[in-house]
């Protein structure tokens, strides 16, 4: 699994930290580095939970394109 | 999202860690056996048998720490520190009380029953290692955080 540079990418337009957005999704720091980094793959549950704090959909930051 | 104990990482990190530990622990209570039946090690059953509960315990804490799965994302209040503390402290009054009691109701000359000194190292040794590795893992944090 590749690193997710689009979630990176609106977390930094967003003005977030990994920090910010991990207290703001519920989970920790190191959970939201491991997505970005594609070390880990979150539950469609988190996904929809990072998509709202991030103002994106489901396609945009995690569908990958062939 | 409200906020869990343990998120879905951490639970899945858990879940891992334990079932290495159970079965770290599974293969060396068979060597154990294997080795205390052809009577090439001799140690008091019962304590034998604590030293590998202890050496299990130790992997799935270091284990826990090194992969941040100990504790949770869950904020702690003031109030809930406090509470925590005074329940160890309770625990550990009761602890001394039950085993001063006990110990005034056997005779002083009665054998310790063996054993007791091999733990005590066991349990020094453990709570070495998990400072060693809580002092790795903030080391560790320290240096990515500088990254990030």
């Amino acid at each position: 699994m590749g690193k997710n540079l689009r979630m990176k990418t609106a977390r930094a337009a967003m003005d977030l930290s990994q920090k910010e957005l991990a207290e703001a999704v519920g989970v920790t720091r190191q959970t939201i580095n491991a997505i970005e980094n594609g070390d880990y793959n979150p539950t469609v549950k988190l996904c929809i939970a990072i998509c709202k704090v991030l103002e994106k959909t489901l396609d945009q930051l995690f569908w990958e394109d062939d | 999202m409200r906020k869990k104990e343990f998120d879905e990482m951490q639970q899945m990190l858990r879940y891992k860690i334990g079932y290495q530990s159970f079965l770290i622990l599974a293969f060396m209570i068979l060597a154990y056996v294997i080795l205390t039946d052809f009577r090439i090690m001799k140690i008091e059953n019962s304590t034998g048998l604590f030293i590998l509960l202890l050496i299990s315990l130790t992997y799935f804490i270091s284990r826990c720490i090194l992969s941040n799965a100990l504790v949770g994302p869950k904020e702690t209040t003031m109030k809930f520190t406090i509470k925590t503390f005074s329940l160890v402290l309770l625990s550990m009054t009761t602890a001394f009380l039950l085993i001063g009691f006990f110990s005034l109701k056997t005779s002083p000359s009665a054998p310790s029953g063996g054993g007791g000194q091999q733990l005590s190292l066991v349990c020094l040794i453990m709570w070495a290692v998990i400072g060693l590795v809580t002092l790795l893992k903030r080391y560790k944090d320290r240096k990515n955080d500088h990254k990030d």
